[in-house]
């Protein structure tokens, strides 16, 4: 084996291991080889000396740290001292919050007898537009209605007993070609 | 006696320090802290190659073993934590500069240059700074595998624990480390590259 065939050898020899079958022979013989093991063992013992570090160092390093430990805890005190205040605000206030009288349960009529509110029907105006494109409509003045039956087919019973005010709120009447249609164009109201 | 050999007083006085520290008491921490920095500032210095990013790394690792200290129940368990953070942290902190090898083997050639073997006439200051600058071209799992053998004086299956490699993988790392270190100490590497 050649000296550098042997280096692997002596490197293991140095971290401890066994020497290889051959190896002790080979460096009595090989002073180049001899020399790469005492170097090692060299390398070896400064490596496990410690670097000199002057006092300086470690001091900042130390205070430094120390300085970071007591802001964290600064502001740890901060936000707990600010936790602790809302928390007592807020245990106050739900101590100190008026009474509610208690709600009496409301009794719920049936809901046969209760008034039924239907919305009006919602308009559409592009149907409403084609139908009256092909139909021959027809715009009039506001003309006497008979508002009971016209009512009575766009509002529940109930809810036209409580609509307000008179049936001159008619705008436009449009005829369309067929005469079970009609169109008839509403003012806007507010029920109250 | 424990089983350990420590006294039982001087034992219970180490958790009380370590209690104490956990409870909020900074003088506790800083007596723990005394104990601990200066080994962690030197395997440090060690995995950086840099006194600076030493200090940087050793109080970020302070800092954390503070925020941690609630995890410990002895004072034994410190430093063997307070290891492993080190060593992550400087592992972090090379990947973030990401140094190039090649501009570490500059300064190491322009220190060298003229000498035929600059160990020799070097004082023993400037043979730590020859050695440190060595390690620093050493591949980053090299150096932590032989400076945590050597300074730390780690088993090889500590040492696999703490990098995450298999223990066959860290004894090869540590060969071809301590071979490569002892060609650049010795001028070698210098002159088989011309």
């Amino acid at each position: 084996m050649s000296c550098r065939e042997w280096e692997e050898s002596i490197a293991l020899l140095v971290d401890g291991d066994t020497a290889a079958p051959g190896l002790a022979e080979h460096l009595e013989g090989c002073s180049g080889c001899s020399q790469l093991l005492q170097d090692l063992r060299t390398d070896q013992e400064r490596l496990q000396k410690a670097p000199e570090i002057v006092s300086t160092a470690c001091d900042a390093v130390r205070e430094a740290a120390l300085r970071k430990v007591s802001r964290r805890r600064i502001a740890w005190g901060r936000w707990t001292a600010a936790a602790a205040v809302a928390a007592a605000l807020l245990v106050a206030g739900i101590w100190r919050r008026p009474e509610v009288p208690p709600v009496e349960p409301i009794e719920v009529k049936p809901q046969a007898q209760a008034p039924r509110i239907v919305e009006k029907p919602a308009y559409a105006p592009p149907k409403a537009r084609r139908r009256v494109r092909t139909a021959k409509a027809t715009t009039v003045a506001p003309r006497e209605v008979d508002w009971d039956r016209a009512l009575a087919e766009w509002f529940p019973v109930e809810t036209r007993r409580e609509r307000r005010g008179s049936a001159s709120e008619v705008a436009m009447q449009i005829q369309t070609s067929d005469p079970d249609v009609v169109i008839l164009w509403l003012k806007e109201e507010r029920f109250q | 006696m424990t089983v350990d050999g420590a006294l039982p007083g001087v034992q219970g006085m180490a958790d009380d320090l370590v209690e104490r520290a956990g409870a909020g008491s900074v003088a506790a921490f800083e007596v723990l802290v005394r104990r601990h920095d200066r080994r962690m500032l030197a395997l440090a210095w060690r995995l950086t190659g840099q006194l600076e990013d030493a200090q940087d790394v050793i109080q970020d690792a302070l800092a954390r073993l503070h925020a941690n200290l609630h995890r410990f129940q002895s004072e034994d368990e410190i430093g063997p934590w307070l290891r492993v953070v080190t060593v992550n942290l400087c592992r972090d902190l090379a990947r973030r500069k990401r140094r190039s090898p090649v501009v570490a083997g500059e300064e190491w050639n322009s220190q060298a240059a003229g000498e035929a073997n600059p160990e020799e006439e070097a004082s023993g200051q400037q043979r730590e700074e020859i050695l440190r600058s060595a390690l620093q071209r050493l591949t980053g799992k090299e150096r932590t595998a032989l400076v945590l053998r050597e300074l730390e004086g780690l088993t090889t299956a500590e040492v696999a624990k703490i990098t995450g490699v298999a223990e066959a993988t860290v004894r090869v790392q540590i060969l071809h480390a301590r071979l490569k270190l002892r060609k650049l100490l010795s001028g070698r590497l210098g002159r088989e590259s011309q």
